[in-house]
Order: C-alpha cells, then structure tokens, then sequence
C-alpha cells in the first residue's frame, strides 16, 4: 500500500483543499461513485458488445484491425476516453450507414444501429468528475524565444525593443501548432551559445557597462596626426602649420569628463600660437599659449559634460604664420588625455543599477542581498538554501582572482541567467514517472504557468506576493488575477502569441504575392492585416464578447488603407479604429479577415482547397486526412484559361476520384463560397473573364451560398467552433499537445464557457482553474 | 567592461547593404589559408597534408528526373537540360544514380514525404510520425561523424540553411515541424538547429572581438559554466527520468561550450579569416544571393578548418518558396506537383537548374582554393541532393545525387555512376564515414559501402 501513503504525505505537504476535489486515481484507491459511468458500461456490457461482436470484430479487433480501428480494447469507461477518437470517427461510420460495409453478410437492423449510435453518443458526452480527470504530465519547459526575450524585460527592466538580444537564438520548433510545447522545445549547442552572448548583453544593458569614477587620466588611443611637424615622447606632436591632433574616443556612459594635455609654442609674429579644442568639431577652449619649451608646458585641463558613444577629441594649431628666416609659429600638444566620469553624481545609471547597486556598501552582505534578489525572482519560487550558496560562491570565487565587486555582482547576475533553473520551468512532482499520483501544483509553480500562458513571462510582483502568502490557489483569487492580467498590456503577448499561430498570422510574412497581377498589394497593407487581426482578436478578448463574434461579427478595425480593400468608406490615416458593418456586410469575423483570405492563398491566385481547409482544421477541428501519397494536386495555375471555368471544373474533377472525394466534398465548397474574396481578400463580383459561383452543397445535402451564408452554417457548428478553441487554447495554455485523455476536460471547459455566456475570457478563466491546467500526474519513463 | 573594438572591424570591410557580387574577387583572392598547414598537419598525424572535409547540401521537392538524370554513364556522359551547369566543373563531381532512401517510404505511415525526406535524408531511420510528443528519428551522419571526430576543430559541425521553419500550424501531415525543418540530428530526438543569417554564421565562426577581448570573455565565461554546471546538476537530482533527458540536452551543451573555450584557449593564431573577407550585413533579399552567400560561409569554414563537418539546407522539406529572380512566382511544392503540365515543369526544371547553378558557382570556387599541390575541394566530399526523385511523384528510389571532390584522393570524379537499383543512400554514407576516419559498423539501413566510388 504504498500508493497510499503517497496519498498522504502529497496531501498533507501540500495541503490540497478538498473542495478542488483533486485526489489521487490509484487502482487500488475507489474511485467516486459515478452513477453515469456504471450505467454507460452496464449498456456496454448488456447491449453493445453483442452487436459489436456480431457486425465488426471480425475485422476490428487485434493488431491488424482495418483502418487501424480497434474495438476490442475498450471494456470500461477510462479506456473509452482514451480512444474516443477513434470512436467518434466509428460513429460517423455507422450512422451514415458507411460501416458495416454493405457487403457484409450479417448487416444490423436500424434498430441495432441507432442502438450503438445511442450509446457512442452518450459515451461520447460522458464527463467524469473532476476528481477522475487525467491531467496529463508536464515536461520540464524550456522558455522559447519570446518568453526568454520577455522574462528578461521583466526581469532586468530593459527595452527589449530598443536591442536585438535573441539574434543568435534559433526559431523554437512547432509541435502541434504552437511553438511552446515543452516536449518540442530543445537545447543545443548554439542555443547555449546565444543564451551566453543574450545574458552578457542583457546585464550589460540592465546595469550600463562597469566603469570607474575618478580624475585619473587615460591617454588617448590612436591619434590622428597631421601631415607635418614630427610626433611627441608622450604620443603627441610638434605642428609647424595649422593642423590637428585628434582620436575618436568611445564614452562609456554620459557624465562630467575632464579633457587635458600639456602645450607650448613657439609665438613668431604679433600672435601667440592658438590653441583650439574641439569636441565633435565644436570648440570647447581656445587659448593663445605663452609657454616656449617642454621644460616650461602649460598643462591645460577642460571639464565637460560627454554623452555615451563614439566622440572625437581634436587639438587644433589654427593660426600658422611663417615667414622664411624671420617668423615661425609654431604649437607643441602632448599627453592628450581623458579622465572621467569625474563624479557618481555626474553620471546617468540605469534603473535597474540605482535600485541594486548605487548606495550599497560593496561587500558580501550586498553580494548576499542581491543573491536573494535576483534567485527568487529568476527562479520564480523561493531559493533553497545550496542554490544561494552557489551562487555566492561565484561571487566569492570572482572576487578572490582579484576582479572588483561590482564585476562580480554582474556576473552573478549572468550567471543566473544561464541556470537550468532560469532557462527551463517545471512543477516538482514527488514521483515523477508514476502516472497514477496527481500532484497539485504549488503556488509558485502556479503563478508561473499563468503568466507564461497569459503574459509569456514570469509572475510579477503581486503574483509573487499571493505566491509567497499561499493565497493564489483559490478559484476567487485565481478569477480575479486572470481578469487583472488580461487588463494588463502584457496579455498583448496572449493575442501575439496564440491568436499568431492559432490563424496563421505568423505566415503572413511569408506569403508571396505576384504584385504584377495585385499591383494594389504592399508591405504596408500586408501589415495592417496582421493589425487587424490581432486588434479584433484583442477586443472579443478584452472587452467580454462572445466566440461567436470570432466567426461572425458587426465590426472590424482597419485603417484607411484596409477600409479601401474592404470598400469602406469614411476611413482616414494610418490609424486603426473600429468600424461597425450593416447587416448586409459580408465583413466581420475571422473568416473574412484579410490576413485569413491571404494566408490561405497562392502567390498567383486564390486556393479554394487550402481556404475550405482552413475552416475545417482551425475553426472546426476536424480537418481531414491529408491526401494520400503519389496522388498530385488537382489546381494548376490558371496562367492564359479562364480562371473562372478552370478552377471549378478542375476542382469538380476530385468530386469523381474515390480517392478524393470523401475529403473534398467537405473542402471545396466552403473554399469555393469564399471565391468572391481574390488572393489578398479584396472583394470582386466576376473574375476577369467570367461571373463567380459560389454556390456550394455540403455532405448531408446542405445548401449554400457566399460567405454570408458560409458563416451561418458555422453558427450552426458553435459547440464545434468551441470545443476546437478549447483544444489549442488549452494546448497554449499548458505547452503540450492534447491527447484524448484531455477530451473531458475540453468538454468541461466548452460547457463552462457557454455557461458563462460564452465569452472568450470565460474559457480562459476556466482552462485556469481546470485540473489540467493547476495538476499534473507523472509519465512512464519513455 | 568591453567595446566594439574598433581595430578588429577595420580589419575586415564590412559589406553593407549586399552585393554577393563584390565578394567574389575577394574570396578567390584568398588564396591558401594560413591556419590550414598547422592545423592540418596534427589533425591527420601527417605533417602538411590537409584535413579532409564533408558537407551534405539538401535541395528541397526533388527534381523533375526526365531532365535531371544522365541516361548514359560513365566518363563521357551527356550532361542533361538540368544538369548543363556542371560543365564547368564537370571534372570535379561526380554524379550518382539509383540511389534509394527507403526509410522516407511511408512504410505504413501513411502520408509526409516531404517531412520524411528531410527528416530521413541524413539519418536513413523511418521518422516516428508525431507532432511533437515523442520525437524520434535517429543520429545523421554528419552528427555521427562530429561525434567521434568533431573536436579536432574549434566547431565540431556547422549547420546552415536558408529558410527559417514554419512560424505556426502544421508541416508536413501530422509529422512535427522539427521534422523538415532540420536536417541534422544530434541524437534521435534531439535537432541541430541551423543558421539561416550569414552574418550569424560568420560571427560563430569568427567572434566579432579583437583577440584580447575574447580571452578576456573566455576566463568570465568559464567561472560562470562552472557554476551553471553545478547548477544542473543539483536539479538534475530532482527530475524524473523524462525531464533528465531533456537537462542532457541542456548539460551537453554546456560541455560543448566548455569545450569550444578550451579549445580557444589553446590556440596560438586568433582565428581570423583571410585577409580581405568580407563581412556579410545580414539576409539577402534574394533566394539566390541568399544560397551563394550561404554557400560562401561554408568555404570560409573549411578554408580556416573551423569545422571539417558541415550541413546546409538550402530550402525546408516541402519548401514552397517562390524565385523571383527567374521569374517563377509560385511557390515550388505547388508546381512540384505538376501533373505533367507543360507550363509547370518548365518552371520545375528552372528551379532544379537555379539549385545547380548555385552549386557549379559553389565547386568552381572551392576548386580555385588552392591547397597544398591540390585545391581546397580535392579535400572535400561534398554531397549535394533531395530525399525524394521527382517531386511530381514522391517517390524515394533514384535519388538526385551529385558529389563533388576526390575525398583527398579518394574518389575520381568527372563521371556519372548508375548504381543498382534500390542500393541505399546509407551506403554511400559508410563510405564517406569510413573514409573520414570514423568507426561505422552500420549507417542507417547500409548494407554495406560503395565500391565503385573508390579510386
């Protein structure tokens, strides 16, 4: 019984509350009563198992099941879940009237096929309690590009705009649409190498480059030397005609600097010889100089105000005068130095540098301050006792070679960027490869996973706060830190992120379009689309509107540009603003979106097939399989035909292929209702040489007609709409591909969502506080 | 505290805006490179002999093999409609035929051929069919190869390319974007990422600091690998078996770094490149310039032995970029699947003869090298070619294969040899790790090595 002494001891130190109601599933443990289980697996045993045995287990069953089907393996409610979707293509099957095949000798009666449908059916809506949802595990994570460049900027309180610190940084793979599956995400070599570069230049930027305070003079390094004269014993120059000494000098901060030199002349004429100092060409000083021998030079020193970067320093001889065998003037400049920034005072620091390092006595006791600083917050959970230890001991090593204490501060900094504990995020599961214990995630753990799904960064200060009181893991705080931070402009990294890679916007820069045949296509244009897309996406999830509004809705945001594409009027500038449609737009939605008709399209011409795609992979969530090997595509480039005749016909052509049909019969008529939208989503009411139709009948014989009336058949489709939603919401949400286990709790959240007058908002409040989203269980080692 | 420092950067002219144009007399003008003689020598124990080099160049959608594929053989071979390009170099590659990749067949896996020619091309495993949970394919060759002679260089292997991966939705068929997006495995589910910016490839090759300022960094960056080190493994102890095996990733790569360190501390001579290099100013707007440049960097790498392992992917599996410079504005896997359409294959085989082109430009400059009483591409084993035939037909046996260089005296090339039919891909991989030094008792699904190939 040891399972059930982990029950216990997780319990316990954890101190999961009861009311969450997550426990442990564990054969050996009794799971809650589930009237509904025992009723569906009772009918299985009674009804069902007969009729299959019967019509299908002489090819479904074992390891050669056709179509890979198997309806032998599931004698129980669980294994149900875990093969549903297998089973929910089985009912499609059987309910068109497509399985058994018609062939078969012993063909059920329609009584026994609305039998198994029945109870497909209810199977198929089973939800388990709570407490009998699998979670899933969870990988340990390593931040991908944007949450790495975004926990930096909330980390360090830098600009990120401002610096390209993830150049070196390879692209994060995508894994199930997304490029934040922590089972995707790899580390490599070169990624080690851009973390170091990125770390270095991070702190660099954070704290400003390290730099010395005091009046000590540098000479200046590679002069620039006039023509004539003959060079100095301490880098200088002895001009015999006007001329300068100069060198360009990088200023590492802005601050009080102090220019100087020694000089002397030789005066020839009325004149002493002039000295002229110029600070990027404009004069500081100029000085007639009395002084006749090195012996006697007159040390000259002028304090200024530098800014940070490149400057050049220049000692000009302006006034030579010669006259042969009578007058010579001449102008000595030697040890021409710089010191500075004079003063702390004088100098502009950083934020980031007055708030941990200006004002602390150097030592081991602010080492061991910003120690405790830096870890809980990098770390995003309290540091243990070894780890502070650590990384004081870097600084102690730092410091004992001899290297100041402020160089070692920075490079503990640096070197907490490079931990695994920074780099990579992860829940401490007591067992981690035992699939049976659910482990509810602390509240640090917690409070990370929410702001890397809503923010793509760490937890902020407040999160933190209700982390440390242990008061974030409750379903009233949860609700109200998830409404505070998609308030926040920070849940811009939600829209950018999820919304980017859920409808393709991310492919947006990547399509080519044949200007030659779209002279009205720009850059600009190509991103106002993206603009829009994410401005209505932001709004449905901001300002409380339901999901139907995604596939349909009275308003888009566009600028004038996009109002000319879209032929509305009224619209000026560069500047986005909502526009609301009448009732005979055929605008608004995603479907409708610029970005959503250019995305789908070639760089020539419209692509019906991937626009009927679209609809049924990311809205749907049942796009079909993809098209089997060696069967070449039946669109070819419409160059010199009528493109209208042409596309349809050929289009026509898979609607008489058995290979093709039973796909495209489901494709190609939302496609070909969309014809009316050319490559770049422009309205057209013909093609060049011939009218468009858009006429479409979809399998089950539904008619339609235009995208207006494409739309209302998906409004008929919402629970499917929603349910999709939930399963790439939640695979954002958690950085894992959802697998079918998952399939109760997507339902659970849909329900919950369309409870709360299906706002998109609601089902992120609900994935929050969804037990895959705040447990996990372990994984059998691989 | 560091800066730019500006005495380094002079030395170099750095080429803004991008005129591959201009690079190119400066490049040939490089002549024998100074690092080559020492470094050569101790790699391969014999004094003055220069190191052998592999790099493995991958065309994405296949070919249109009517127009690629010689139909005689031998020394005196025709030269096709695509292949005119070689002429020129005619007497450095050598071109292979029948060669097969049948871990890229579905096998049972249904559709993603173009995922699993990539993901196949130098693994020669069937790549398991996943989005992402459970990757698995299996080490490539030039992994292989860096794994036991890798760190004879400063950098045991380079990897290339030319387009960035998918930002969002799906590849390739359910098959994970990591699938064609790389070609290149470190272990069976591990990718190598590849670098696609020129400039990024010239900086890890060649630092952006003066030497002084580099070995300043170094000593910083060894305090803090040490510690990072110590870091992963206190939370080593923690972690499940799965989670560890993602921290290997992270606690192999710190020792590779570690490793790149003590390396670049031993070294007497900076590494610079020759005098004269330019230093290229980011991403071509062209796909050709883009490939040449890329290409360029690879030779710089050999020339200043950085690396004698390289992979360059000119183009994702099942790329769909289109070429503007020749005057093709679809995208290449829709005319891919052409159907015999007049007007599509013309631009297909345009395409095709584009990808060779650039290579011809490629072997004819490392050709020019010279090296020792040979050129730099004597000492070479360059493969260059697509995991699947035809693209119009998807098909994974007679392969589009070209290799350039004697393989330092190795290979004769100038001839066009048909193997028999169904002969692995993998076998031609044996030889060429057998050759580079390595121990191999099996490759993929070799069956043995290429025994023509040799001299």
């Amino acid at each position: 019984m040891r399972a059930r002494s982990w029950i216990s001891t997780v319990l316990l130190t954890l101190g999961v509350p009861a009311a969450i109601g997550i426990g442990v599933y564990q054969p050996e443990v009794e799971p809650p009563l589930d009237p509904l289980a025992t009723d569906l697996e009772s009918r299985l045993e009674l009804d069902i198992r007969p009729l299959l045995d019967t019509h299908c287990m002489t090819c479904h069953r074992g390891d050669r099941a056709k179509g890979g089907v198997r309806l032998d393996t599931f004698t129980n409610i669980d294994s149900f879940i875990a093969q549903s979707e297998d089973l929910r293509y089985a009912r499609e099957m059987v309910a068109t009237g497509q399985m058994p095949p018609e062939d078969e000798i012993f063909l059920p009666t329609e009584h026994e096929r609305l039998t198994i449908v029945q109870w497909l059916d209810d199977a198929l809506d089973y939800t388990p309690p709570e407490g009998r949802i699998d979670p899933g595990w969870m990988t340990i994570h390593r931040l991908n590009r944007d949450e790495y460049q975004n926990t930096l900027r909330d980390l360090l309180e830098i600009d990120i705009s401002a610096h390209d610190l993830v150049g070196g940084l390879p692209l994060d793979d995508v894994g199930y649409g997304y490029d934040n599956i922590a089972d995707v995400l790899t580390m490599s070599p070169t990624h080690m190498e851009a973390y170091l570069v990125a770390a270095e230049k991070a702190v660099e930027i954070a704290l400003g480059p390290e730099i010395t305070i005091g009046n000590e003079p540098r000479p200046l390094k590679r002069l620039q030397r006039p023509s004539n004269g003959r060079p100095l014993r301490s880098g200088g120059q002895f001009m015999t005609s006007n001329g300068s000494l100069s060198s360009i000098t990088p200023i590492p901060v802005a601050g009080e600097y102090e220019i100087s030199l020694d000089t002397w002349g030789n005066q020839g004429g009325d004149d002493l010889p002039n000295l002229s100092i110029r600070v990027d060409g404009k004069e500081v000083l100029s000085k007639g100089i009395e002084a006749e021998n090195e012996g006697e030079a007159e040390h000259i020193a002028v304090k200024l105000d530098l800014p940070a970067g490149d400057v050049e320093i220049a000692a000009h001889f302006t006034n030579d005068f010669w006259i042969p065998q009578v007058a010579d003037r001449n102008l000595a400049v030697d040890a021409l130095s710089i010191a500075g920034p004079l003063t702390e005072e004088s100098v502009t620091r950083p934020a980031l540098y007055q708030k941990l390092i200006a004002g602390h006595e150097p030592g081991r006791a602010h080492a061991e301050e910003l120690t405790d600083w830096i870890l809980s917050r990098a770390y995003r959970r309290p540091p243990e006792s070894a780890e502070r230890a650590a990384l004081l001991g870097l600084y102690d090593a730092i410091v004992a070679e001899g290297e100041s204490h402020e160089f070692a501060l920075r490079q503990m900094l640096t070197g907490v960027l490079m931990s695994p504990s920074f780099l990579y995020r992860r829940a401490q599961h007591p067992e981690p490869t035992n699939p049976q214990l659910v482990y509810e995630l602390n509240d640090h753990e917690l409070a990370s996973r929410l702001s890397y799904f809503l923010w793509s960064s760490m937890p902020d200060d407040e999160l933190r706060a209700l982390a440390e009181q242990g008061a974030l893991r409750n379903d009233d705080t949860l609700k109200a830190q998830v409404r505070r931070m998609l308030d926040d402009p920070k849940s811009d990294a939600l829209v950018r992120n999820f919304a980017g890679q859920w409808l393709l916007l991310r492919n947006l820069p990547m399509i080519d379009i044949d200007r030659e045949l779209y002279p009205e296509f720009s850059e600009n244009l190509r991103t106002d689309m993206e603009t829009e897309a994410r401005l209505f996406f932001g709004d449905v999830l901001r300002s409380g509107r339901p999901i139907r509004d995604l596939i349909d809705a009275q308003d888009v945001f566009v600028n004038e540009r996009l109002a000319s594409l879209y032929g509305l009027e009224g619209v000026r500038g560069d500047a986005f603003q909502r526009v609301p449609l009448d009732d005979t737009s055929v605008r608004g939605g995603i479907l409708t979106l610029g970005a959503t008709l250019l995305v789908t399209s070639n760089p020539t011409r419209t692509s019906p097939v991937k626009r009927g795609l679209y609809v049924l992979e990311h809205i749907l969530g049942t796009p079909p399989p993809p098209p089997p090997p060696d069967i070449p595509r039946l669109e070819t480039s419409a160059e010199g035909l009528g493109e209208a005749a042409t596309l349809r016909q050929q289009l026509a052509a898979h609607l008489t292929d058995a290979s093709c049909v039973t796909c495209h019969q489901r494709m190609d008529p939302i496609g070909l209702a969309m014809e009316n939208f050319d490559a770049i989503g422009a309205w057209r009411d013909a093609y060049t040489d011939a009218p468009i139709d858009a006429f479409g009948v979809l399998p089950g014989g539904v008619e339609f007609d235009g995208p207006s009336e494409l739309k209302a058949i998906l409004m008929d489709r919402l629970d499917a709409f929603r349910e999709h939603l939930t399963s790439e919401m939640l695979t954002y949400a958690i950085g894992r591909g959802v697998e079918p286990f998952d399939r109760p709790a997507i339902r659970k959240i849909s329900d919950e969502t369309r409870e709360n007058d299906d706002k998109l908002a609601a089902m992120i409040e609900s994935i929050v506080l969804s037990g895959t989203f705040r447990t996990c269980r372990g994984r059998e080692a691989k | 505290m560091t800066h730019a420092n500006r005495n380094g950067l002079s030395r170099r002219t750095v080429l803004r805006g991008m005129g591959v144009a201009m690079a190119l007399p400066m490049m040939e003008a490089m002549g024998q490179s100074k690092a080559l003689a020492s470094a050569a020598g101790a790699a391969n124990g014999s004094a003055g002999a220069a190191p052998l080099r592999m790099a493995f160049v991958f065309t994405p959608n296949g070919v249109h093999y009517p127009s690629w594929a010689p139909t005689t053989a031998g020394a005196d071979y025709a030269l096709t409609e695509t292949l005119a390009p070689i002429e020129s170099v005619r007497k450095h590659v050598n071109i292979l035929t029948g060669l097969t990749l049948d871990k890229a067949r579905a096998n049972g896996d249904g559709p993603g051929d173009h995922a699993r020619s990539s993901a196949t091309f130098l693994t020669g495993q069937q790549a398991r069919k996943t989005a992402g949970n459970d990757i698995e394919i299996g080490v490539s060759i030039d992994q292989f190869a860096a794994g036991q002679i890798g760190s004879r260089t400063r950098l045991p292997s380079i990897e290339i390319g030319c387009e960035t991966g998918k930002r969002a939705g799906s590849c390739d068929s359910g098959y994970s974007c990591a699938y064609s997006s790389h070609l290149s495995w470190k272990d069976e589910d591990t990718p190598m990422p590849k670098m696609i910016d020129p400039s990024s490839v010239f900086e890890t090759l060649f630092g952006s600091q003066d030497r002084q300022a580099a070995l300043e960094r170094i000593s910083r960056r060894r305090s803090i690998l040490d510690f990072v080190a110590g870091e992963s493994r206190r939370l080593e102890t923690k972690l499940g078996v799965n989670d560890r095996k993602k921290l290997d990733e992270f606690q192999t790569a710190v020792r590779e770094i570690e490793r790149r360190i003590e390396h670049a501390r031993s070294e007497t001579d900076a590494n610079e490149p020759p005098t004269g290099t330019p230093v290229p100013a980011g991403i071509p707007r062209l796909v050709g310039e883009h490939i040449d440049l890329m290409y360029d960097m690879l030779l710089l790498a050999f020339q200043t032995d950085q690396t004698r392992i390289a992979t360059f992917m000119t183009g994702l599996g099942g790329s769909n970029r289109t070429f503007h410079e020749i005057g093709v504005t679809d995208g290449h896997h829709n005319l891919s699947h052409h159907r015999e359409d007049q007007a599509m294959v013309d631009k297909i085989k345009k395409i095709d003869r584009f990808y060779i082109e650039r290579f011809a430009r490629f072997v004819d400059k490392a050709s020019k090298i010279k090296e020792g009483e040979g050129s730099l591409l004597d000492n070479c084993m360059i493969m260059h070619g697509s995991g699947i035939s035809d693209g119009n037909r998807h098909n994974h046996e007679d392969l589009p294969i070209i290799m350039a260089g004697r393989g330092a005296g190795a290979f004769e090339p100038g001839k066009h040899i048909a193997f028999k039919k169904e002969t692995p891909l993998c076998n031609l991989y044996m030889t060429m790790l057998e050759r580079m030094g390595c121990e191999v008792e099996s490759f993929g699904d070799a069956t043995g090595k290429l025994g023509q190939l040799s001299v």
